[in-house]
């Protein structure tokens, strides 16, 4: 029996309803329960429900959550024997599937849409043997490019593979109910079961009312089974394949077609004028059918009713004027539910996002095939009315739609007067904001251990001529922006070094290519095989490899990876060996970003400390003066932001104890500071900001620095411009020894004495702003609001 | 029909990345919970909504969260007043134009962004931090200043029904409270502002939902700040009936200078002389006093002769804040040499000018504050070592604060070549010179890029280098840079003088780009080089065009100088673009192609940086 008891100490049932739920109590709410949820974390419950045995993935936005939650919720995992682990690459994730295919085993795996291109591979030879368990692929569909580079569809890997594909609506309550029909389906259908969920979607917090309990697995870690009998049938080779191939089309795609008519996924909405006639809703009655209808899918069913709503068709109930098919899975698309919903229909209109048009095109030639002629408006023909390319929000929707309207109803003009009251509102606000918009791109954090390296690379290149630069996935693709504007190319994931073998081959330059440590796991290191094989020892290729070695999974929010270091004094390291971490809490050997090059045969690697930025300025110098070869550097320097949330208490507690604690900040002189400002396009740093000079027979501004600073101390080295003093360092010793202390008052005093009567001389001061924080902005994910 | 016309609430929260707008629509979306609970128990309808669960929704796009990018979150909801519930609400979508009720926005620029977007209701409130994290861009450049922060309030004032500004920034500093702590505020700030259906108390109890222990009492003394704060606000804009609410503050960034004319004339002068003989002793504060009766005798004299054309109060200030200065930077020989060039400019301007003697303003005022008082090693010794105490005082107290601290500073210089052979004497210079004929381009091309030094001012082993060299000060009008400096400004002044002949507008112009010749070192040679470049290039190429067209007004020569500065970031390229812009010009010139001139002119001064 699982009881929340068992994890979480009891306080009192009214205390619990008052505070804030973590992970672990909201995946053991009860039965019946009401709990708030966010889309990942109604994923898992709904896998839990379903009894998995295990669970893989690689973080990526949108859906980098799951992952993290997954990791939050081990204990509750370990308890119940489910296998979790976090990939280092998809195509591994994938592989996790392969447990569903021998026996009935259930599981899911997560990744990023362009992730499933890392596993097509093996997604092609699970698809093919099919499973006997349920296994779910829950993918971070990201058509409208909020945190994905590329505009791509998972569809076409349904569509390829044979996948069922659902695209549920996008809101918690949804997610939950087609994530139970998604384990159901795949069980049902012996296929494997894909889960898109969209930005919108993965970062919707709603209310879910739990439809079961969660279960302990049938096969779990705890629970091994003992027999291996495998049904060799699956076993994926030409003979077998071509069997598979057949069972696939004849078999599979019709029973996932049963299930999904049968438990009616899609959602069919009767016209609301006619729902006085028909009584009920959510079954369909073709004998008294109106001649309009509307086909949509659920990515885009709220956008579409909202739209519907301002032109006033529909109401936030989700009722429509016109019949309205929603498809909730969009592979396989059946044909019945299409040929009833379009049989009595003269008008059809296909509401679609993007391009290649799948559903569009699917529903077409469902109809020419039935010999149905109503007539049929969307991406293709009859003038396009949904523009073909790029995500469909309300705003992209509603010219569409009013188009489409005044097809149907000619004689009424209201959705076309609301349109142009909206495009007029949208105009006046962006004409009246023209002159005072901001462009606010991201740029690397305050102490970010990269920065060092690009202003090393900016300050190089000014004098040894410009490079070419590789860029990779990962923080360091912010070079691309102001200020560095360092970055070249993007071809995803691992690849920079690739690029930059191409490159330098054709083009007479230096190439640098930069990569993390969590990209280099996850794909670099083939890469460096592949570079060294293709080059041989008198080639004159000239790259500059930079790792950027910071411990953690950082764009994505801070997983661990395989260079990841404990930093926690109770887990024990048995040798004096660094350990790594992984996600499910667990500690192997960490590896060794150095070693593993060394092995692979790279001879000149350098490790450097990015923050004594002279000592990295010299190596890298010397990496370009070689000319010649790859040359690796290693930038060995933990992410600020993860150190910081670490460390931050730890320092604020030291100081109460009463030890000694120095930190270091950095602040710029007003009175020095002329603001000529060349130094910025060699920082960025965000705690720098601007104030306007106080000296009154000076314009313009000067910089100043808040106190959000980490002491990096990168803004000091702006001294590379000449002489420019105005960047001093404050070392705050708290609870100095008595030594100290002496020292201080005595150096103190003497300077006093020099200085004369010069020291009661007052600058210029600016009002200072931010002093009274310790730490500001930077802690504020844990602090405040 | 269409039955249920619910009253939807959207609720949009702009934000910063690593701000914590993602927490303010967090803590919202458990207030809007709490009072629909709260509401339907009072009404005994509970089991009417306890199964509901679309009610309401969060959700947020985080882009680049932590990373200053701009990111947004969003809460939608059903108003809790209503119990006509229909079967489904659908609510949980990207909001689109005209929708949003309320924008409680963390950053003003980040406001603006969205309301320029048109997602904002003709009717709808907006709540604004009016404090600005500047964009990377915004710091770069240094012709381009900032977009002032009145005009974008201005702006939204006309794109909202209902404008609450508040500077929660500066509000939660002057509470003592950690920056974050603003979000609080903004959160009290719209209970107050009671633009949503929801009770003080609902946002209290999700505070306390969501956060626990200290930082749970924190924000709900933030929480509370901020409401009190706008309530002020309100009653106080109620007693005044004005229309549009907003609290007024003095802000940093919004004048391009202080003001110095909004100060008293025996306000310049007791500063200046406190200043002066604090720093530089009785002989020269004495001086300083002499050199401004000189000042105002002059100004009498020519008083007495041609009335209408005396100096206006606002330059003698100018001049009295700049020979104070001056007195202070160098002594008095070196501000009777900038008052005697002062006093030949506004002789010009009296014949040439139009009374209102704008260009001696803007010379005075750059030469004072940026031609004629350059940082140089000694001033920087002079600045360094006066400020260790005060600002170890300083810092003591801000971190201090029932703690037991000590504080170092440490000063980081890198004197370069050029700069260090400055010092030297122009006598020695000379004489080595003369023995040696390559020595000038020698030590020209030598630059030194090394490690900077730290010296621990707080020590006296460390202190006594800097102190040294200050003391050494008395050497400065001797040396080699202070000769190379003013023969510049000479050179400055002539140009200024022979334009004023020529077009008075013209010299103001050219006058006003002394302001950018800023920086150390190698920066500031580089801008001086500019100033040459925008001379030779564009002035005299502009006039020679102006000249065979017959502009009088010599139209062509301001709008290059305009186009030229817009082109100059002062980063090193924009010389090389000022001269290939001019160059182009000039060959369409020479090809009679004028509208193409014109219409290249045009573009340039519309495009920014």
């Amino acid at each position: 029996m699982i009881t929340r008891e068992r994890y979480i100490p009891p306080k009192g049932a009214e205390d619990r309803i008052r505070k804030r739920r973590d992970t672990l109590d909201l995946l053991l709410a009860r039965k019946g329960e009401r709990i708030v949820v966010d889309a990942p974390l109604a994923i898992i419950r709904a896998a839990l429900e379903s009894g998995i045995s295990y669970a893989a993935g690689y973080p990526g936005a949108p859906t980098a959550d799951l992952i993290d939650m997954l990791s939050e919720s081990s204990t509750l995992l370990k308890d119940l024997g489910i296998f979790f682990e976090s990939s280092t690459n998809e195509a591994s994730a994938a592989t996790k599937l392969l447990a569903s295919v021998y026996d009935r085993i259930h599981g899911f795996v997560n990744w990023k849409v362009v992730g499933t291109n890392v596993a097509a591979d093996v997604l092609a030879h699970i698809t093919s043997s099919g499973t006997v368990g349920s296994a779910v692929i829950v993918v971070g569909e990201d058509y409208e490019t909020e945190s994905t580079t590329v505009e791509m569809k998972s569809y076409m890997y349904g569509k390829g593979f044979a996948i069922p594909v659902i695209d549920p609506i996008g809101s918690p309550m949804h997610v939950y109910r087609l994530a139970k029909h998604a384990f159901r389906l795949s069980e049902y259908s012996n296929m494997p079961v894909m889960l898109l969920l969209r930005p919108m979607a993965a970062n919707c917090i709603g209310s879910i009312v739990c439809e079961d309990d969660i279960k302990r697995p049938e096969v779990s870690v705890k629970d091994r089974k003992s027999i291996w009998e495998p049904d060799l049938s699956r076993y994926t080779l030409t003979d077998t394949a071509k069997l598979h191939a057949v069972e696939k089309y004849s078999e599979r795609i019709p029973r996932a077609m049963d299930y999904i008519a049968s438990n009616r996924l899609n959602d069919y909405i009767i016209g609301d004028s006619r729902e006085e006639k028909s009584g009920s809703r959510n079954s369909i009655s073709s004998s008294k059918g109106s001649n309009i209808g509307f086909i949509t899918h659920g990515g885009i069913f709220n956008s579409f009713i909202t739209a519907m709503y301002e032109l006033g068709r529909a109401d936030v109930s989700g009722s429509c004027v016109y019949d309205l098919l929603n498809l909730n899975v969009v592979y396989p698309i059946v044909p019945e539910e299409i040929i009833r919903f379009a049989a009595d229909k003269e008008m059809l209109f296909i509401v679609e996002e993007g391009a290649p048009f799948y559903i569009e095109e699917s529903i077409r030639s469902i109809l020419h095939a039935a010999g149905i002629n109503s007539k049929v408006y969307g991406k293709m023909s009859n003038g396009g009315f949904i523009p073909p390319t790029g995500a469909l929000d309300v705003d992209a929707l509603l010219e569409s739609l009013s188009r489409m309207l005044s097809l149907v109803e000619p004689y009424y003009t209201m959705p076309r007067e609301r349109l142009s009251e909206i495009m007029k509102h949208k105009e006046r606000a962006i004409r009246s904001t023209l002159k005072v918009r901001v462009a606010r791109n991201p740029t690397f954090c305050t102490g970010c251990p990269e920065r060092p390296i690009f202003t090393a690379i900016r300050w190089l290149d000014e004098r040894f001529g410009r490079s070419i630069y590789t860029g990779d996935s990962g923080c360091y693709t912010m070079a691309r922006l102001p200020p560095f504007e360092a970055s070249d190319t993007f071809t995803g994931m691992g690849t920079s070094l690739d690029s930059a073998l191409g490159l330098s081959k054709l083009y007479k330059r230096r190439v640098i290519a930069v990569m993390g440590d969590g990209t280099f796991f996850h794909r670099g290191v083939t890469n460096v095989d592949n570079l060294l094989y293709n080059i041989s020892n008198d080639s004159d290729v000239n790259i500059i490899f930079i790792i950027f070695e910071n411990y953690w999974t950082a764009m994505t929010g801070h997983q661990p990876n395989p260079a990841s270091k404990v930093h926690s004094t109770t887990t024990a390291t048995t040798q004096g060996e660094p350990l790594s971490m992984n996600y499910a809490g667990e500690f192997p050997t960490r590896a060794s970003i150095e070693s593993i090059l060394r092995a692979h045969g790279v001879r000149w690697i350098r490790r450097v400390n990015p923050f004594d930025f002279y000592s990295t300025l010299e190596t890298m110098l010397e990496a370009y003066m070689v000319e010649k070869g790859v040359r690796v550097i290693i930038c060995d320097g933990e992410c600020t932001l993860a150190r910081m949330r670490r460390e931050q208490p730890v320092i604020e507690s030291m100081i109460d104890k009463g030890r000694r604690v120095e930190q270091v900040k950095y602040r710029i002189d007003e009175e020095i500071c002329s603001g000529c400002f060349p130094c910025e396009k060699y920082s960025g740093c965000p705690s720098v900001t601007m104030v306007k000079n106080p000296n009154p027979l000076r314009t313009g501004y000067i910089k100043q620095t808040e106190d959000t600073c980490t002491g990096c101390g990168i803004c000091g080295i702006t001294s590379i411009f000449g002489l420019c003093p105005s960047t001093y360092r404050v070392r705050i010793v708290y609870n100095p020894t008595r030594w100290e202390r002496f020292m201080h008052r005595l150096n103190m005093y003497a300077i006093r004495m020099l200085m004369g009567r010069g020291a009661k001389v007052d600058g210029w001061k600016v009002e200072s702003r931010g002093e009274k924080g310790m730490m500001g902005r930077q802690d504020g994910v844990g602090g405040g609001i | 029909m269409l039955s249920s016309r619910l009253r939807v609430y959207r609720v949009l929260v702009p934000s910063v990345g690593g701000q914590g707008g993602g927490t303010i629509s967090e803590v919202l979306y458990r207030a809007v919970i709490i009072e629909r609970e709260r509401i339907a128990k009072e009404n005994g309808m509970l089991d009417r909504i306890a199964y509901r669960t679309d009610l309401e929704y969060r959700y947020m796009i985080p882009g680049l969260a932590q990373r200053n990018g701009s990111v947004y979150s969003a809460v939608a909801f059903v108003s809790p007043l209503e119990f006509e519930l229909p079967e489904r609400v659908v609510i949980a979508e990207r909001f689109h134009t005209a929708s949003v009720d309320v924008m409680v926005a963390q950053e003003l620029a980040e406001a603006v962004r969205f309301a320029g977007d048109g997602l904002l209701k003709a009717d709808s409130t907006a709540i604004v931090n009016e404090h600005r994290f500047l964009t990377t861009v915004e710091k770069m450049p240094i012709t381009k200043n900032l977009i002032p922060v009145d005009e974008q309030i201005a702006v939204l004032k006309r794109l909202v029904g209902r404008y609450l500004g508040i500077d929660a920034h500066e509000l939660a500093l002057a509470h003592g409270m950690k920056p974050v702590y603003a979000n609080t505020i903004l959160l009290g700030a719209l209970a107050a502002s009671n633009a949503l259906p929801i009770s003080k108390d609902s946002y209290i109890d999700a505070i306390e939902e969501r956060f626990s222990g200290k930082v749970m009492d924190d924000n709900i003394e933030a929480f509370k700040i901020g409401y009190k704060h706008i309530m002020m606000m309100l009653l106080e804009d109620s007693n005044r009936d004005a229309g549009v609410m907003m609290m007024r503050k003095k802000r940093e960034v919004t004048a391009d200078t202080t003001d110095i004319t909004e100060q008293s004339m025996e306000e310049i002068l007791s500063r200046n002389h406190r200043r002066v003989m604090l720093s530089r002793g009785k002989r020269d504060a004495d001086r300083y006093v002499e050199l401004i009766k000189r000042l105002s005798a002059n100004n009498n004299n020519n008083d007495s002769s041609n009335n209408d054309r005396s100096i206006p109060d606002t330059l003698i200030k100018i001049i009295a804040e700049g020979i104070g200065q001056l007195v202070e930077f160098e002594g008095w020989h070196h501000a009777d040499r900038y008052m005697r060039m002062v006093l030949a400019i506004i002789n010009i301007d009296r014949e040439r000018g139009d009374g209102t003697f704008r260009l001696s303003r803007i010379y005075a005022m750059h030469l004072a504050g940026r031609l004629m008082r350059w940082e140089g090693p000694f001033e920087v010794a002079r600045i360094k070592s006066r400020k260790v105490i005060t600002d170890t005082l300083h810092y003591r107290d801000a971190y201090g604060k029932g703690k037991d601290v000590i504080v170092k500073v440490e000063a980081l210089l890198q004197p370069n070549v050029e700069e260090m052979y400055g010092m030297v004497p122009k006598r020695i210079h000379d004489t080595i010179c003369r023995l040696i004929p390559s020595w000038p381009e020698y030590i020209e091309r030598r630059r030194y890029d090394g490690k900077p030094i730290s010296i621990d001012l707080t020590s006296i082993g460390g202190y006594i280098r800097l102190w040294l060299l200050w003391k050494l000060s008395f050497m400065h009008k001797h040396s080699v840079r202070y000769n190379k400096e003013m023969e510049f400004v000479e050179h400055f002044t002539r140009v200024v003088k022979d334009l004023a002949m020529i077009d008075y507008e013209l010299a103001c112009m050219v006058a006003d780009y002394a302001q950018y010749i800023r920086g150390f070192a190698h920066v500031r040679a580089r801008n001086i080089d500019i100033f040459n470049t925008l001379v030779e290039y564009v002035v005299r190429k502009g006039l020679e065009m102006d000249d065979a067209l017959a502009y009088t007004d010599h139209r062509i020569t301001k709008a290059s100088l305009r186009a030229a500065m817009n082109l100059i970031t002062l980063d090193g390229e924009g010389k090389d673009k000022v001269i290939k812009f001019m160059d182009e010009l000039y060959t369409l010139f020479k090809d009679g192609e004028y509208n193409k001139i014109y219409a290249r002119l045009a573009m340039r001064q519309l495009v920014p940086l």
